[in-house]
């Protein structure tokens, strides 16, 4: 093989990379692989389905409030938000999870070594994708609702909170995931922890039984998340749910970064 | 320039590298030799700051690595081939780092086909070979067209065409005036293709100097001899202070003499030989014998 030289050199080292070409990478990173976009269209396909068929034909009574199906209820059923909460944490853990099995997290980490702005460069993509696919799912879903159930009264209160407070939820599940991912470093590990945090306990814990046990329950995303779209079972106040389901996604990404910042790969 | 000053990385009770100082200069290239878990690995992963150090510092060009604010543009390296992602392109790979150093994009097209992967960028990363693998992570070191580079083991999997073209880059970019930092565990491989050397065993420094110096260590330099007269040879060569086994029933192998000596004494002796060989090189005598020498000091003292 012939042997020219290196062309073009760069000009002058540039001091850091901007945050913007961070997050690009990443977001480059997200979708060049086939399994997480294939993962996220079946998520998004199947919340949908969900809530056009709850539009069809009701939802179990034991997932949110008791009265007359309406809209609102058949799109934000909590049950049917279960398999996209999961499906964001799993892509959220598959951030990390995905970089320490194949040892890329080397490569990445000696790109860029300053690695709190990986974490945030990552948190902020997730974020987008998660977000995104909560809105696609929250309008949609609704707007399926809508067309599907020709109810006097389409929804119930505060519709845009709902969306909102959706696209707040799988961002959430996913900063949880991603948080994980960094913390058990493995795939299998760390997907048991979000299915059982996000599916597992949902079902087994709720905000009717002792104080104990509806504190817990109203301290998960879930619950929260119930309260703000009024199809679930939460029993905290308006305020307290969104906080609460900020405090996930903040306490998820300082885990994220110290966890990644204080241990060798 | 890469200097490592008193660095020590404990695991556990296991100490993997033991308080290692020496610097790693421009303009020239250096091996890092030492066996299978001498601690090179985890020596190059301090460097880049991917392990913390128990104790001691490394910093390249003067500043510890993890303050680095665009990686790629100061140190370029290969630590492992597999360090990628399988399922993703050639060219995607490439072009995420760069993005993430703000470099540009045509600097991609320009490294694949530096290493010769340019037919292949589209391809996923899982179908590659090793050699292939070597390559794709030397273009990614490139990336960055930076002052210092270092590559563990990137020899491994590359066909001979592929060793002759590493070689040849290495020399190119210590040339340019780069630090080129080579690590491997078979003297052969760099033995060619390097100025100066550092040597571990067992995590500590054995040697740091230019290749020539090392090599001149070598005190025991082993022969093959095959002889139709085994028993008669194998006597006189002791009598002459050469160490002899029988490797087979005609072929001896003897240390402590030279392939000079060895066919005096047998011409002497009228001793039909039919092949007088030196197995190894000097340097990989010499390597043998220094580390040989790190795992027996190990032993001696646990």
């Amino acid at each position: 093989m012939s042997v020219q030289p290196l062309a073009p050199r760069l000009r002058g080292p540039r001091k850091r990379a901007r945050p913007a070409d961070l997050c690009a990478a990443e977001w480059i990173k997200f979708w060049s692989l086939r399994s997480t976009p294939t993962a996220l269209v079946l998520l998004v396909s199947l919340a949908l389905y969900l809530a056009a068929n709850n539009s069809r034909h009701g939802v179990l009574p034991m997932a949110g409030s008791s009265g007359p199906l309406n809209p609102q209820r058949a799109a934000f059923d909590g049950f049917s938000w279960l398999p996209a909460m999961i499906g964001a944490g799993l892509i959220g853990a598959q951030a990390m999870v995905g970089e320490y099995s194949t040892g890329l997290i080397r490569t990445t980490l000696a790109a860029v070594p300053d690695r709190c702005r990986i974490s945030v460069a990552k948190a902020a993509v997730v974020t987008a994708v998660t977000g995104g696919a909560a809105l696609v799912i929250g309008a949609g879903g609704l707007a399926l609702a809508v067309a599907i159930i020709h109810a006097p009264s389409p929804v119930d209160a505060h519709p845009m909170r709902a969306i909102w407070s959706s696209i707040l939820l799988l961002p959430t599940c996913a900063l949880a995931g991603m948080a994980f991912g960094t913390l058990v470093r493995h795939a299998a590990g760390s997907a048991t922890v979000v299915c059982a945090l996000f599916g597992f306990i949902p079902i087994m814990l709720r905000p009717t039984g002792n104080r104990w046990a509806t504190d817990a329950a109203n301290a998960m995303p879930y619950y929260a998340w119930g309260r703000l779209t009024g199809a679930g079972t939460g029993t905290m106040t308006v305020a307290v749910a969104w906080a609460t389901l900020a405090a996930w996604a903040a306490a998820s990404i300082v885990i994220t970064i110290l966890a990644l910042d204080r241990r060798d790969v | 320039m890469i200097e490592i000053k008193e660095l020590t990385k404990r695991f556990g009770a296991v100490t993997a590298v033991d308080d290692l100082t020496f610097t790693v200069q421009p303009g020239r290239v250096t091996g890092f030799l030492g066996p299978n878990g001498a601690g090179k690995s985890t020596t190059l992963r301090m460097i880049l700051g991917l392990n913390a150090p128990t104790r001691g510092s490394a910093a390249v060009d003067g500043r510890p690595f993890r303050e680095e604010g665009a990686g790629l543009r100061r140190v370029g390296a290969l630590l492992d081939a597999g360090d990628v992602h399988r399922g993703r392109s050639a060219r995607a790979h490439l072009t995420a780092l760069a993005r993430s150093n703000g470099i540009p994009r045509e600097r991609v097209a320009a490294v694949l086909s530096e290493v010769g992967l340019q037919d292949a960028a589209g391809r996923r990363v899982g179908g590659f070979s090793l050699g292939m693998r070597q390559r794709l992570g030397i273009a990614a070191a490139l990336l960055g067209d930076p002052p210092v580079l270092i590559f563990d083991e990137p020899i491994n999997g590359l066909d001979p065409e592929g060793i002759v073209w590493a070689r040849t880059l290495f020399r190119r970019l210590a040339a340019e005036g780069r630090t080129v930092f080579v690590s491997s565990h078979v003297m052969s491989e760099v033995e060619h293709s390097v100025d100066h050397l550092i040597v571990i065993g067992n995590g500590k420094l054995i040697a740091d100097e230019p290749l020539e110096q090392f090599a001149a260590r070598a005190t025991r330099l082993s022969v093959r001899v095959r002889t139709h007269d085994p028993e008669r040879l194998t006597a006189a060569l002791t009598a002459q202070g050469g160490r002899v086994a029988a490797e087979d029933d005609r072929t001896l192998t003897v240390s402590g003499l030279t392939t000079l000596r060895i066919g005096e004494i047998a011409a002497d002796q009228r001793i039909t030989v039919y092949e007088v060989a030196a197995v190894s090189s000097a340097l990989e005598a010499a390597f043998m014998e220094s580390t040989a020498a790190s795992v027996e000091f190990r032993a001696g003292r646990s």
